[in-house]
């Protein structure tokens, strides 16, 4: 027996056996907190990261992986490829789910009143399709801020 | 996990004890040969296994709602290993 060998099996062993396994409890937790009102989302989404804990570990080396193992550059890099993914691909795809949740929220609920929940969920769907704008308007104000007050 | 870790260390101290002995290339600088060794050893086999084992316990933490972010960092940054000590180098200089 090896410390590499070890590890590796424990690893293996951890991804593939126990999170798959503990992936239907997250499950159940989540409809039991739904059941009492409770906040779900942590429990659901744990769920379905215990499923693609073999695809987010390919990600994140994938991320490492954009520059040369030797290159002082490659945790930026890696962090920039990181923060790509996030803003790029699954902010999208969350604010096409935000725009769903709306929808039937607004269809659901009879009342029309700005503080209902529909518009939440639009304002956050324009926000996620946003974040680039965003981020560059507030490197404007940044820019312009550095001569000071005229 | 550090007890586990450990323990799995001390099972394979034969076959750690092995893999120096065969870095040991016997010349005058044999000493730094088996450290350079290590280190590779460390940072290209060790190293990426640990970063499987950080996301295990980052999506765990996730689910039972507590912080995860810090474990993802240092997935990327056992990935990214060899980089960051390249760049502390070149802070240095």
């Amino acid at each position: 027996m090896s410390f590499n060998h070890g590890i590796l099996n424990l690893t293996n062993w951890a991804g593939n056996v126990i999170l798959p396994t503990l992936a239907g409890l997250f499950f159940a937790i989540a409809v039991l907190k739904f059941a009492r009102t409770e906040p779900y989302g942590a429990a659901m989404y744990g769920g379905f990261l215990c499923l693609m804990a073999s695809g987010v570990l390919r990600a994140m080396e994938k991320f490492a992986s954009q520059r040369a193992w030797n290159d002082p550059d490659v945790y930026w890099m890696s962090l920039v490829s990181l923060v790509d993914w996030i803003c790029n691909v699954l902010m999208p795809v969350y604010a096409g789910l935000q725009v769903a949740a709306g929808a039937l929220r607004l269809g659901m609920v009879t009342r029309i009143h700005p503080t209902e929940g529909w518009m939440r969920h639009f304002v956050a769907a324009g926000l996620c399709l946003l974040l680039s704008g965003l981020m560059r308007l507030a490197e404007f104000f940044v820019t312009q801020g550095i001569g000071g007050v005229t | 996990m550090p007890s586990i870790l450990t323990a799995m260390f001390l099972l394979g101290t034969q076959t750690t004890y092995s893999l120096i002995q065969s870095y040991n290339t016997g010349s005058q600088v044999a000493a730094a040969d088996v450290l350079d060794s290590l280190w590779n050893y460390l940072a290209g086999t060790i190293m990426p296994i640990a970063a499987g084992l950080a996301i295990v316990g980052a999506i765990i933490n996730l689910a039972t709602r507590r912080p995860a972010m810090r474990l993802v960092a240092v997935a990327l940054a056992m990935l990214c290993v060899s980089g960051i000590w390249r760049l502390v180098l070149s802070m240095e200089a």
